[in-house]
């Protein structure tokens, strides 16, 4: 059996993942395939789909003569504007491309779009285009994009891009996915509020919504907004911009269908948690959690500067009361802050889920304290976690005299007792409870003695560990189910 | 509580192997001649695939047997965006790490059965084997032997000198 014997199907779709125009510099250009032998020239020559991807990297030659060999079908087109790409001469590109923007499916422009191209395409209807992404890094403001023709546009997403968001030339009609990201500081109007919520309300086809940024500025209405009905929306994310606008936005829509809400807000959390937590509360009531599987996701970071305090509540997938939690702490405590006050904020929102919550909880630290003490105050509010995950631990522990890590109480009860995964990077300082746990499982496997999900733990091992440790540990890993160790490439006390 | 139901595969070569139904039904073939003839204690045959080939693809289907299936998604970016993410996670690739000739088999086996994450994993493994290479390289990692003649290959060089497509 050889590659000659591949059907051919399953040879053009290998050819076809190597000149996707994924900036994958190793991939090697179609004409050098076709050099291979006479069969693979000819089932390229002789497949148009393979001619279908066109990005302005390539000589103008090459564009002209894949708008030649792809026929009618439509073209994915890839436009960088970016100094590094290669071709010179846009202006011949641009006019070799504009004549087939009618076949064009699929567009990603990205780069400083000034001159006449914008206005060109403004006029140009493009039929055929169902995803269209847009890419301007903060560069430019472009106006007169829109009203470009879209009206069988499915999936836009705009990125730093000043695009005008006005419902009358809002490419809505058959729009079902749009993201829009303005986390850069961009030289223009800034999308207005109201612009947005008027905008939203045409797009009555959309499936999933995403809007993060600061560029979202403007008078935030007090009086209660109409309604904007989403019927269809599955998927809402928004966050990075003030909590008033999340919680306006929050408390205007009405999403049936919708079965995952991410918010990563950036605020001060103790002055806004309320705010939030009402516009939350509202929205549970529209979104009928009864009906729809639910999960839960929080994530909760406590940045450096205590006064700014993150927090990110990520995602609800409502019903078989499934919560994740992540804890992300980047510096040494106070830790306890955070817990104190989004600690009932967590049980409020795992109590809205029916008393069966099950809970997925994530610890990320650069500091053992952190770690440690993170642990110790998510056993006091989370016991019921039934994951755990101890990520890249202590890769700088600061403190000589840090506690160590114990997953088990004073009395050798589990804080944890329903525990049944457990992910943990092994470093010297939870060394004695990693062991611990380890053993506990160990006797617990012995005797059998209860109903209890048996435990699975993943260790991941740092490079530079000891060896006597690592020979201990492999020896437990052949005499214990469920227990697997990983190695990694990091150094941990090398640094 | 009930065990899992099973079913039976049998090999081109006559080995049979009883696997759970939910992965078996990883294969949409399988999982359409279940449907089509209802349940039976007769082994399925696959007759393309003989018991080495698909004792391995019944080993990813194993692995595999909680993944969601894929589906049709409204989302027309997404067929691309697959067919772009040419990274296989480590599982996968220390699965596929195989000779050649088990590999086409694979593939050709998981195009057979309709098993689509496993024939987009070949395929990504064969086009990662491919980048970097020159022609004579690809030639001689298939053991592909060049049949243009000197003028052909001339034509096609002289093309590609214009033709620069990354």
């Amino acid at each position: 059996m050889s590659i000659k014997l591949l059907p051919e199907e399953i040879f053009i779709e290998i050819v076809e993942i190597l000149v996707l125009p994924h900036n994958d510099q190793r991939a090697p250009r179609l004409n050098t395939l076709r050099l291979v032998c006479r069969r693979w020239d000819e089932l390229i020559q002789q497949t148009p789909l393979l001619w279908t991807y066109i990005w302005n990297g390539t000589n103008n030659s090459y564009v002209e003569r894949a708008l030649l060999c792809s026929g009618n079908l439509g073209l994915k087109v890839r436009v960088s504007l970016w100094a590094k790409v290669k071709n010179q001469n846009k202006k011949q590109f641009w006019s070799a491309l504009l004549p087939h923007v009618d076949r064009w499916e699929r567009a990603e422009l990205s780069g400083s779009f000034g001159g006449s191209i914008p206005g060109a395409l403004a006029t140009t209807a493009a039929p055929r285009l169902r995803s269209l992404a847009l890419d301007s890094r903060g560069s430019q403001f472009i106006d007169g994009l829109f009203p470009w023709p879209l009206p069988n546009l499915e999936s836009l997403r705009i990125q730093d891009f000043g695009v005008p968001l006005s419902p009358q030339h809002f490419p809505s009609a058959r729009l079902k996915h749009l993201y829009i990201d303005f986390n850069r500081q961009i030289v223009s109007p800034t999308l207005m509020l109201v612009q947005i919520f008027d905008t939203l309300r045409e797009c009555q086809e959309l499936i999933s919504l995403h809007l993060t940024g600061m560029g979202f500025l403007g008078h935030i209405p007090k009086e209660k907004l109409a309604p904007i009905n989403l019927p269809n929306l599955e998927v809402i994310s928004v966050g990075s911009f003030m909590a008033p606008i999340e919680c306006k936005l929050l408390e205007t829509i009405y999403i049936p269908k919708c079965r995952m809400i991410v918010i990563r807000p950036w605020y001060h959390w103790s002055s806004t948690v309320d705010q939030v937590l009402k516009a939350l509360e509202n929205l549970a009531s529209r979104i009928g959690t009864a009906k729809i599987p639910n999960r839960a996701l929080l994530e909760a970071r406590e940045s450096q500067y205590e006064t700014h305090l993150e927090c990110d509540l990520e995602a609800v997938e409502g019903g078989d009361s499934f919560m994740y939690l992540k804890l992300e702490v980047d510096a040494e405590p106070p830790y306890h802050g955070l817990l104190e006050e989004a600690g009932p904020f967590f049980h409020h929102w795992a109590s809205s889920f029916g008393p069966n919550t099950g809970w997925d909880v994530q610890v990320t630290s650069r500091a053992l304290g952190s770690t440690t003490g993170m642990l110790s105050e998510f056993a006091v509010h989370f016991p019921m976690a039934l994951t755990l995950t101890i990520t890249l631990p202590a890769i700088i522990p600061f403190y000589v005299g840090d506690p160590p890590l114990t997953l088990f109480d004073s009395t050798g009860e589990p804080k944890f007792p329903c525990l049944e995964q457990l992910e943990i990077w092994y470093c010297k300082a939870f060394a004695q409870g990693i062991f611990q746990t380890i053993t506990k499982r160990m006797i617990r496997e012995d005797t059998q003695s209860d109903g209890v999900n048996p435990l699975s733990m993943c260790i991941k091992l740092p490079r530079d560990m000891d060896e006597s440790e690592r020979v201990e540990l492999t020896w437990l890993e052949d005499h214990l189910a469920g227990l697997t160790l990983e190695g990694t490439d990091t150094i941990l006390y090398g640094l | 509580m009930s065990a899992a139901p099973q079913v039976t595969l049998e090999s081109s070569d006559g080995e049979k192997f009883k696997v759970d139904k939910e992965v078996a039904e990883r294969s949409v073939l399988i999982k359409n001649m279940i449907e089509d003839v209802g349940e039976s204690d007769n082994p399925i045959p696959l007759p393309n695939v003989n018991a080495s080939v698909l004792k391995k693809v019944l080993e990813y289907c194993e692995h595999h047997r909680g993944d969601p299936l894929p589906a049709a998604d409204a989302d027309p970016s997404n067929d691309d965006n697959r067919k772009r993410a040419t990274e296989i996670s480590d599982w996968d690739q220390k699965f596929i790490q195989v000779d050649q000739e088990m590999l086409f088999e694979i593939i050709l086996a998981a195009n057979y059965m309709d098993i689509k994450p496993l024939l987009d994993v070949g395929c990504k493994t064969v086009a990662n084997m491919i980048k970097g290479k020159t022609p004579e390289e690809i030639r001689k990692l298939f053991n592909i032997v060049n049949d243009f003649t000197p003028e052909e290959e001339a034509q096609i060089k002289k093309e590609n000198e214009w033709a620069e497509d990354r």
